[in-house]
């Protein structure tokens, strides 16, 4: 009988130390300083007039070519995709804006997909991260709401553009990207995870370098894309202008926007 | 949980456990005190005197000399022996009475067979019936060990493991164990009242791949809880009871998860996570009539509260009526 009770003590004492396992959520890189450059991109603080704006928009021309539009947003769009399907499947929240609902069992976890790049092949080549690189993405997901800003780390990753097609054939366009990225991703979610790339809005902040060819040269930049157009932050008069790339440049002030033709390059006060 | 162990293990080790069974009261004669002097003419005398239901009567005759007695014992009629505690049927689910020595109950709550007098295995079959209406099964067994029998207090713990295999669905690969470990404490607090008392902790734990999580995050079963709970059993009758039962869950640890999954040849996705309940402290308040017969139990009754699944201990999500039904054979 006292073996019993001995029994009985020893089981109550190791279940009583079986504590709960706690997560700590990681904390997103710059969040603070990402915060204001959305609050930025919102509310540009460049003062633009008629006498600065050329120069304002020779700026944005040669920021331009620095961002990669061409191939850049796909890469990340891609991601958050991904991320997307992974969060559905577990019935996890995907809108940074939508709120938890009260007296249910709430969420926090951390989410990491691993992306291996495709590569330069075309058709793409099997999975191989050692020759592709690859892309990891982490997004957070604290008490039933996912945070809006989301962050991967790109390691020698391998960016064809355009995408490797499947068909077998093989197509040399002269002006076929190659490009390596490797850096920081800080991606902040401007509308829900999307479920087809071209949905997609979201504000990029990259720090690191870019190949494309022989050519490597590092890079900081962001920009932004909402509704399929791009947006991106120029200086100006020791302020902060917004670029918003389309037929014509948008370039908008905190006093005033101009629409600045690129065959003509000139630009008209719009507002 | 750990005071309660060390409790009765302070019970056990300051008195043996002795046999639930109760002395039968057995007729009495009481001798009457020393007679009074001896009178010098013959006399007769008669005593009459009822104790514990018995009733003696004494005839004395004395002739010179030391008196002679004889005495006649008149046993009461078999009506008025109260019942022995042995012969009342027990209320043996979810307090520290157990089943009995070669003992089987077969009944819609769990089926139950006695190896010894105070120690039986069962099952629960509402698990098992689980498969019905999702596509898992959920094989179980439990252990009831009685570690005190003294009159008026009673104590037993009752172990548990349920198993399931959560791999009912393409996308789930895993398997769910949980394993509740009660203590129940019986006082007799009056010869018609009992209190059933029980202490329980709720350890599960949940392993495997895949989407897991939207199974877990659906059930919304704790995997580390305590509870308590409280019954209080009012005898009307040698068969009829009224209950009063509560359970309050005091306790409920976070879920941890983790599920990776590979969603394309180039993409593996990692969820590391914990739920979080949405509400920590389910309780359920029931009322009902348990009736016992040797061979027949049936408990029946109705409450309001947050429903914990029999034998599993896990609770609803939301508050509903409360149904309260046991039926069993005991052969």
């Amino acid at each position: 009988m006292r073996l019993a009770a001995a029994s009985l003590v020893a089981v109550a004492a190791f279940l009583a130390s079986c504590g709960p396992e706690t997560i700590t959520l990681p904390t997103p890189p710059m969040a603070a300083e990402t915060q204001q450059l959305v609050a930025l991109y919102d509310m540009p603080t460049a003062t633009l007039d008629t006498s600065n704006i050329d120069k304002v928009r020779t700026d944005a021309q040669a920021r331009l070519d620095e961002l990669n539009l061409d191939w850049l947003p796909g890469v990340v769009s891609d991601l958050l995709v991904k991320l997307r399907t992974r969060l559905d499947d577990g019935s996890l929240p995907t809108d940074p804006a939508a709120q938890p609902q009260a007296r249910r069992a709430q969420i926090t976890a951390v989410a990491e997909i691993q992306r291996i790049c495709v590569g330069w092949d075309n058709p793409a080549s099997a999975p191989d991260q050692a020759t592709n690189g690859s892309l990891n993405l982490t997004a957070i997901v604290d008490t039933g709401r996912i945070n809006a800003e989301a962050w991967a780390t790109a390691t020698a990753c391998r960016v064809r553009f355009p995408a490797a097609d499947n068909s077998g054939a093989i197509v040399v366009t002269p002006s076929v990207v190659m490009a390596t990225l490797d850096g920081t991703l800080i991606i902040y979610l401007l509308a829900p995870l999307p479920t087809d790339p071209a949905q997609a809005s979201f504000l990029l902040t990259f720090s690191g370098s870019i190949s494309r060819g022989d050519q490597m040269r590092s890079a900081s930049f962001d920009f932004e894309v909402v509704n399929k157009s791009v947006r991106f932050r120029v200086p100006a008069n020791g302020g902060d202008a917004i670029v918003t790339v389309g037929t014509t440049l948008g370039i908008q002030g905190a006093n005033a926007g101009f629409s600045c033709d690129l065959t003509t390059l000139t630009c008209q006060k719009s507002s | 949980m750990l005071a309660i162990a060390l409790a009765a293990a302070t019970l056990v080790a300051a008195s043996p456990a002795r046999a639930q069974t109760a002395a039968e009261p057995t007729p009495t004669t009481t001798p009457e005190p020393a007679a009074p002097p001896p009178a010098p003419t013959p006399s007769t005398s008669t005593t009459t005197t009822t104790e514990g239901g018995t009733t003696t009567t004494v005839e004395t005759t004395t002739v010179n000399g030391p008196p002679a007695e004889t005495a006649t014992v008149h046993a009461p009629p078999p009506a008025a022996v109260p019942p022995p505690e042995e012969n009342i049927p027990k209320l043996d689910e979810r307090t520290a009475f157990m089943v009995g020595r070669n003992t089987l109950k077969l009944g819609i709550l769990a089926f139950e067979y006695g190896i010894l007098r105070q120690l039986s295995v069962g099952s629960d079959p509402p698990a098992w019936a689980a498969r019905a209406v999702v596509d898992v099964w959920v094989p179980n067994v439990h252990l009831k060990y009685q570690i005190l029998d003294r009159d008026p207090v009673w104590l037993a713990v009752l172990g548990a493991v349920y198993y399931a295999r959560l791999d009912g669905r393409q996308d789930v690969s895993g398997h769910l164990i949980n394993a509740p470990l009660s203590l129940f404490a019986t006082f007799k607090v009056h010869p018609r009242i009992h209190l059933h008392a029980e202490g329980a902790y709720i350890f599960a734990r949940l392993e495997g791949s895949g989407d897991l999580s939207r199974v877990q995050w659906n059930g919304g079963a704790p995997l580390r809880a305590g509870q308590v709970g409280l019954m209080a059993q009012f005898r009307i009758s040698r068969i009829v009871s009224l209950t009063a039962t509560g359970r309050y869950q005091f306790y409920v640890a976070d879920i941890p998860f983790n599920a990776t999954t590979t969603t394309d040849p180039y993409t593996t996705a990692t969820v590391t996570g914990q739920l979080v309940p949405g509400f920590r402290h389910p309780w359920e308040v029931i009322g009902g009539v348990a009736v016992l017969w040797k061979q027949f139990h049936m408990i029946v009754g109705g409450g309001y509260g947050y429903y914990f699944l029999p034998g599993l201990d896990i609770p609803n999500t939301s508050r509903t009526f409360v149904p309260d039904l046991s039926l069993a054979v005991v052969l």
